[in-house]
């Protein structure tokens, strides 16, 4: 036996119907039996529309074909973005379900580690979850016994081992529960990008558990965005797209070819979260302004969602302002990323606010380029006012949305590197490099 | 220090339908994971606040003296000889046994779809693991019935060897009735209202705050076909004595009627458990 998991075209096919929607309540279901047993009675073929449900419904392929070989002790990466099939391709492989077709032949024990706690009761302690949840994960009940000790030393939380986890921080939950999935024994390991969680110090223990896990012998299916931690710990990589196999071979190689994605594929195109242009449904205002509505636009002025890294970005909102104001109204923007760290607010200069009239108002925010990293950002719209205290007159969240994207035209500050650069922002900044001695 | 892979580890096969092939040794090698289950329950449940755990009790304790009550004494209907709360009692205790497992095998899938939907394991484990908790809750409840009926000299001591069988054939039919709801709660979710309102109506339709000999004669075997009508007639008459007959016909009727259940209650929920994740 020379391979641990060998994969022979899986297929995985979901039947998405074209209403939009399952039949999912039983009072549906039985009007649905009843009509056909009603149409059945009759003569079939006069009524029409009854095999209805089996037309509407469209196959879709959430793995299309998947093929592939791992030796023992050979880690293989999965990546691909969301939706290109790698959680169906785990859900497999841990059979939490089956494959419409093809094969999959794996050997060696095998666990899955697709979500960290798994099973984890909030009101039993420490020590009773880590029972429950090994034996979950398939560990034997003597094995956890025998290494309840390491487990908890691993946690580091020895001191509230007696205690129920729902009183646990969110970091201590993470740390025990990846405390009994690292010792679990397996020959090979399915790991779902469990290693996001807990911090950084926290992480990089656990990935060194990981690599030490492979120094014996073991193989490591892992699935994650995290580029740095799939170098560092698989030497060869799947890169899905669309449920098939795109490229397959060193991870260097897959990476490469996953950058060169385009980050939007069509179905996020049509996300509504995705939005370029906000016009209220409801009133946002007081009785001094109201906002009329936004957008952001290109450098051409065009209303577009996504945004070169290169070239600036123009956010711009209308208001109008009903009353001869005695006080300043300050337009302003505040810019956060999709995990809600505000990265900023900006707003005009002082000589540039006055005190308007009553009228409508276009304000007008140029992002520079090569400000903000690639990514998706969302934009909170606010006027203000500081005069003796603040009123905010109007404040819409999260009414923009729009992305930033490295289409790699610039590529004068890239080094030759070709992967995701992390962070928030991207600055072209002002460097010297000299030879000083 | 290198493990040694073992040398003749058993292929794992993932192919559509090859899940069904060796699911029942699966089911015997995650006894393991069974036993934690039903701890973890009642771990949860002892530490649930005292008025918790009176809750438990005070709703069928409540039950059986309305029953008493409105059967016994507003409306006088005959207890052949016995005490009527007793009556009541016997009554409630297969009764409670079997809705309580009915409703918890009904939301089992739903209630762990975090660990149906993460982890494998033959589906069946979670059902079973909700029997459990309920069996335990039903052995107090028996202690007490004994006490008390020790305590009002009808004991029959005689009829304790049936006692096991009666609670298993209560067992399996709820079981064969919580299975179906199971799956139909996870593919449809409207069906979690129906299940209370259909026991409600359960409740009277079985013999729970009345004797079955009251039933009219030419009405029997229909009425019998209730399975829980030849549960229940067995549980007094072996349980309380003489004083309680046992319709002979009725009872093969409700074990066909249980056998029928289970049977295909198991068959659908094994059709449908592959498809359970999609549903979650």
């Amino acid at each position: 036996m020379s391979y641990a998991v060998k994969a022979e075209s899986v297929s995985k096919t979901y039947h998405i119907s074209h209403k939009g929607r399952k039949v999912t309540s039983f009072r549906e279901a039985v009007e649905q039996r009843l009509r056909r047993l009603q149409a059945r009675l009759r003569l079939r073929a006069l009524l029409p529309g009854e095999k209805e449900d089996l037309a509407g419904t469209e196959p879709y392929k959430a793995l299309d074909d998947v093929s592939f070989e791992i030796a023992h002790g050979q880690n293989l990466a999965v990546i691909g973005q969301n939706g290109a099939g790698k959680s169906t391709l785990l859900k497999i492989l841990s059979r939490i379900t089956e494959p419409s077709t093809g094969r999959i032949t794996i050997h060696g024990r095998i666990s899955s580690l697709l979500e960290v706690g798994t099973g984890f009761h909030p009101e039993l302690t420490g020590r009773e979850n880590i029972f429950l949840n090994g034996t979950i994960l398939g560990m034997p009940r003597g094995e956890i016994k025998k290494k309840f000790d390491e487990i908890v030393d691993f946690s580091e939380i020895e001191k509230f081992i007696d205690t129920p986890v729902k009183y646990y921080s969110s970091g201590m939950y993470v740390r025990l529960a990846f405390a009994v999935a690292a010792h679990l024994d397996p020959e090979i390991l399915i790991l779902d990008e469990v290693l996001a969680v807990g911090d950084l110090r926290f992480q990089q223990k656990c990935l060194q558990k990981m690599q030490y896990v492979q120094k014996e012998g073991r193989t490591i299916i892992f699935v994650s965005h995290n580029m740095q931690s799939v170098v560092q710990l698989c030497p060869q990589a799947i890169l899905l797209e669309k449920g098939r196999i795109r490229c397959f071979g060193p991870t260097a190689n897959a990476i490469k070819e996953y950058m060169g994605l385009p980050l939007l594929t069509e179905t996020d195109n049509k996300l509504p979260d995705v939005m370029a242009v906000f016009q209220p449904d409801k009133q946002f205002g007081d009785a001094c302004a109201e906002l009329v509505e936004a957008c952001v636009r290109d450098t051409a002025g065009n209303i577009s969602a996504t945004h070169a890294i290169d070239k600036p970005i123009y956010l711009e909102m209308r208001y109008r302002v009903f009353a001869p104001a005695d006080r300043y109204l300050v337009p302003n923007f505040h810019i956060y990323n999709m995990e809600n760290i505000l990265i900023g607010v900006v707003n005009p200069a002082n000589d540039i606010i006055e005190s308007y009239g009553p009228g409508l108002y276009t304000a007008t925010c140029q992002i520079p380029s090569h400000l903000l990293n690639d990514g998706v950002f969302r934009v909170m719209l606010a006027l203000s006012s500081f005069q003796d205290y603040v009123i905010i007159h109007f404040s819409a969240p999260y009414a923009l949305t729009f992305e930033v994207k490295d289409d790699l035209t610039d590529l004068s500050y890239r080094n030759g590197y070709m992967q995701s650069i992390p962070g928030l922002v991207r600055p072209q900044l002002q460097w010297t490099v000299e030879r000083t001695t | 220090m290198p493990k040694p892979l073992s040398e003749n580890a058993h292929a794992t096969v993932i192919e559509a339908g090859h899940l069904a092939k060796d699911y029942w040794r699966d089911m015997w090698q995650h006894r393991e994971f069974l036993q934690e289950l039903i701890l973890r329950d009642l771990r949860v449940r002892y530490k649930q606040t005292l008025i918790g755990v009176a809750w438990v009790a005070l709703r069928p304790l409540v039950t059986l003296l309305i029953f008493s009550f409105v059967f016994g004494t507003v409306a006088s209907m005959a207890s052949n000889g016995l005490p009527y709360p007793l009556l009541v009692f016997a009554g409630m205790l297969p009764w409670t046994l079997f809705s309580n497992i009915v409703i918890d095998v009904s939301n089992s899938i739903l209630g762990n779809s975090s660990i149906v939907g993460k982890i494998y394991f033959p589906r069946l484990l979670v059902p079973c693991a909700a029997v459990g908790i309920n069996l335990v809750d039903y052995a107090v409840s028996c202690l007490l019935f004994m006490l008390f009926a020790m305590a009002s000299g009808v004991f029959n001591g005689r009829g304790l060897f049936l006692l096991p069988l009666l609670t298993l054939w209560t067992v399996l039919l709820a079981f064969g009735f919580g299975l179906w709801g199971a799956a139909l709660n996870v593919r449809y979710r409207d069906f979690r209202h129906l299940v209370p309102f259909l026991l409600q109506i359960g409740i009277y339709i079985s013999p729970v705050g009345y004797s079955a000999t009251l039933v009219p004669e030419r009405f029997k075997i229909l009425y019998s076909l209730n399975p829980m009508v030849g549960i229940i007639d067995m549980f007094r008459w072996s349980q309380l004595g003489s004083a309680s007959q046992v319709y002979l016909p009725g009872m093969f009727v409700s074990i066909g009627v249980t056998i029928f259940f289970l049977w295909t209650g198991l068959r659908y929920f094994r059709k449908v458990e592959t498809m359970f994740v999609d549903y979650l």
